[in-house]
């Protein structure tokens, strides 16, 4: 296949919508047409859903090919009862939160220890090219507990609706909005403190 | 109103600063990494596609019918042919290099084993000859007269002796050999006179 022929296919791909996809996926013969179709549509959402949360690269990488392992393995299991598009994003968020929790086992650091590892990990990664404020943004959001964290990268980066945020993390919208306004609240003094610092 | 407008107004609320920063990423992928992504996955879920479809192992055609033959080949043991490279007695050069080897190849697993199985033979052979003798005079002692096995002649013998004699052997078996035959007629002649005319009739 030539290089254009896959990229008007990718092009295609991300114009399908979700009924056809599911389509393709139930028949054998169209299956794997169906799943590179849902790779190609959603790849990068889910991979960057997936980089706020676990930062490098290489752990991304990791944790989005195991969630579309696990999509490949169970679609025949969603019941079309929620969007294929939040179906799929609760599935990363949750491979994301198993990926960090083992890592934290792992772990010997204290706190302190991880924020000032995260400062330099991000500043040698060659993945990463935020300026001093963005930087300070990331090590303020990795104090925040996880699902703080979780809720305002949708919110502030996806720019996500808190209808579809409550049905990703099956939390109600008033639970959200707070938690929202917590993260931000707890972001802005950081910020604030170094600019005033 | 958009969501992104609608998203920025509403942290203008209760975070300005924040509002005011640009929410753009500051993460990077490698090059052409969207474009690899889905063949790196595609390539790990292929040997699960596999696997759905059929058993994930299988067996040569007519494997089973060949492994006992095959099984029996390795236990059995090999052909004389087989030469014993460190201890062949054809390299040997003089008589004690000879019986050296000769007793080192006793003590292989093939020659021990086979030794083993001539000294069973051997000593089970002895055990059943010696059991058949025992055996045989048991068979022999059961034949001997029970008089000569007492030391006693049939003169020394009763009436009631014969009678009770008589009734626990096998007559005609004492009735083949001659010898009790004509020792009876001589008893019965000698004590003539003392057998009544009513035993002497029922006796005829």
């Amino acid at each position: 296949m030539s290089h254009s022929n896959e990229s008007n296919d990718l092009h295609s791909s991300m114009n399908i919508t979700d009924d056809q996809i599911l389509s393709m996926l139930q028949e054998e013969a169209t299956y794997e047409k169906g799943f590179r179709s849902l790779m190609a549509k959603y790849q990068e959402r889910l991979y960057w859903h997936i980089r706020k949360m676990v930062y490098e690269h290489d752990d991304a990488n990791d944790v989005i090919q195991n969630t579309f392992i696990k999509v490949y393995r169970s679609i025949d299991k969603f019941e079309g009862k929620s969007k294929l598009y939040t179906w799929l994003y609760r599935i990363a968020t949750n491979e994301s939160i198993t990926f960090i929790n083992k890592k934290k086992k792992k772990s010997t650091s204290s706190i302190d220890d991880e924020e000032i590892n995260l400062s330099n990990r991000l500043k040698a990664d060659e993945y990463f090219d935020g300026d001093e404020i963005q930087l300070q943004l990331q090590i303020a959001l990795s104090k925040l507990p996880e699902k703080q964290r979780l809720v305002f990268n949708m919110r502030y980066f996806d720019e996500m609706s808190y209808a579809d945020m409550a049905e990703i993390l099956e939390t109600s919208v008033g639970a959200l909005k707070a938690s929202y306004h917590h993260a931000s609240k707890k972001i802005e003094s950081h910020l604030r403190s170094l600019a005033e610092g | 109103m958009n969501r992104k407008e609608e998203i920025r107004k509403e942290l203008e609320e209760f975070a300005p600063f924040l509002a005011r920063l640009e929410n753009k990423m500051a993460f990077k992928v490698p090059k052409g990494y969207f474009d690899e992504l889905p063949e790196g996955v595609l390539e790990s879920v292929s040997p699960l596609n596999a696997l759905k479809a059929k058993e994930a192992f299988s067996v040569p055609a007519n494997y089973f019918d060949s492994l006992p033959d095959l099984v029996l080949e390795k236990v059995q043991p090999k052909q004389e042919t087989e030469a014993v490279p460190a201890l062949s007695p054809e390299k040997s050069t003089n008589w004690l290099d000879e019986l050296i080897n000769s007793i080192a190849m006793l003590f292989q697993p093939r020659y021990a084993m086979r030794l083993a199985a001539v000294a069973i033979l051997l000593i089970g052979g002895i055990f059943l000859i010696q059991n058949i003798e025992n055996n045989s005079g048991a068979i022999a002692d059961a034949e001997v007269d029970p008089l000569e096995e007492y030391g006693l002649t049939i003169d020394d013998l009763t009436d009631d002796d014969l009678a009770l004699l008589l009734s626990d052997t096998n007559i005609e078996e004492s009735m083949d050999n001659p010898e009790n035959i004509d020792a009876l007629i001589d008893h019965m002649l000698e004590n003539i006179d003392d057998i009544s005319d009513e035993d002497l009739e029922s006796l005829l």
